[in-house]
């Protein structure tokens, strides 16, 4: 996907790399709506790699995802720039618990991705956002549906 | 007919894309059991689809346009006989959708870019439902 985050970065969020054209430059509230939602893309990523590792056993469910948010990072983010990532606290013990605290941050970073879309000057970052939040709504069903089978398996074990 | 306005022209190329998507689910409907997990997904995908379909012909409508009419007849990319050939069809048809949902967004603002964005997410998470793989830019090709 690395053509698309050429792409995004130097049409959509124009300024963000030395070949950036002087009118993506002036797209202040595009830049800081990409930047907000790149943020919010490398903390979703570090916090499924931190419960992937608290919980081995999701991992081929967790990590397309995080790969997935970074891909999201690349697309969103200034050539050059660094996001940091922080995993936002402490992994939940109970496998459940985990996945349910991923799918609350997935549906609030969606939420956060469409408003962004709409508030969006340039309608190619809208379409971009919206495509972002459209990928972070997949995701929280894929987390619904991992937790009801955990909740499943774990009824079966009763 | 579509006009040189961007949204009109997005919203006819949605409005002719749904009326694809309600021939196509009426075909997955005909070869699914009554009663599956299947057939109840497709006969609410088709209800989700008219009623798309019924909004985009009112806005183009209230934009003085006449709204593009369905076609007499649309070729399916492989036949469609029974649960899987009718999961296959119903992705192409979210695929579909949600490219155009997302040249919907870019090409609008306010109440009509905010529905886009919604049936974008939606196109995206009913195609997960039909089987298809979840993908970091549901609706955006890579140049």
């Amino acid at each position: 996907m690395t053509g698309l985050a050429t792409s995004l970065c130097s049409i959509a969020v124009g300024g963000c790399s030395a070949t950036a054209q002087p009118v993506g430059r002036s797209d202040r509230s595009g830049l800081m709506l990409a930047a907000q939602v790149a943020a919010t893309a490398g903390d979703l990523a570090a916090r499924l790699e931190s419960t992937a590792e608290r919980h081995g056993r999701l991992r081929e469910v967790l990590r397309p995802m995080s790969e997935r948010h970074r891909e999201h990072v690349r697309a969103f983010t200034p050539a050059g720039d660094v996001v940091r990532e922080r995993a936002g606290g402490r992994v939940p013990a109970a496998e459940h618990a985990a996945l349910v605290d991923l799918l609350g941050r997935e549906q609030r970073a969606a939420a956060e991705a469409r408003a962004a879309a709409l508030r969006a000057g340039s309608g190619e970052l809208a379409g971009a956002l919206a495509s972002c939040a459209a990928c972070l709504a997949q995701h929280a069903t894929v987390l619904t549906a991992a937790a009801a089978q955990d909740g499943v398996r774990k009824g079966g074990q009763r | 007919m579509s006009g040189t306005d961007p949204t009109d022209a997005a919203a006819q190329t949605a409005l002719a894309a749904e009326h694809a998507a309600i021939y196509a689910y009426g075909v997955c409907g005909g070869v699914l059991d009554a009663g599956t997990a299947g057939a109840l997904m497709a006969r609410e995908a088709f209800a989700v689809h008219q009623q798309r379909r019924e909004g985009l012909e009112s806005l183009l409508r209230d934009h003085g346009l006449d709204p593009v009419p369905a076609a007499s007849g649309y070729a399916l990319p492989r036949p469609v006989t029974g649960q899987t050939s009718a999961a296959r069809l119903a992705q192409g048809v979210e695929e579909r959708c949600g490219a155009v949902y997302a040249a919907l967004v870019a090409a609008s603002s306010g109440s009509t870019r905010r529905s886009a964005i919604g049936w974008l997410s939606d196109a995206a998470t009913r195609g997960l439902d039909w089987g298809a793989s979840a993908t970091a830019f549901p609706g955006l090709v890579s140049p």
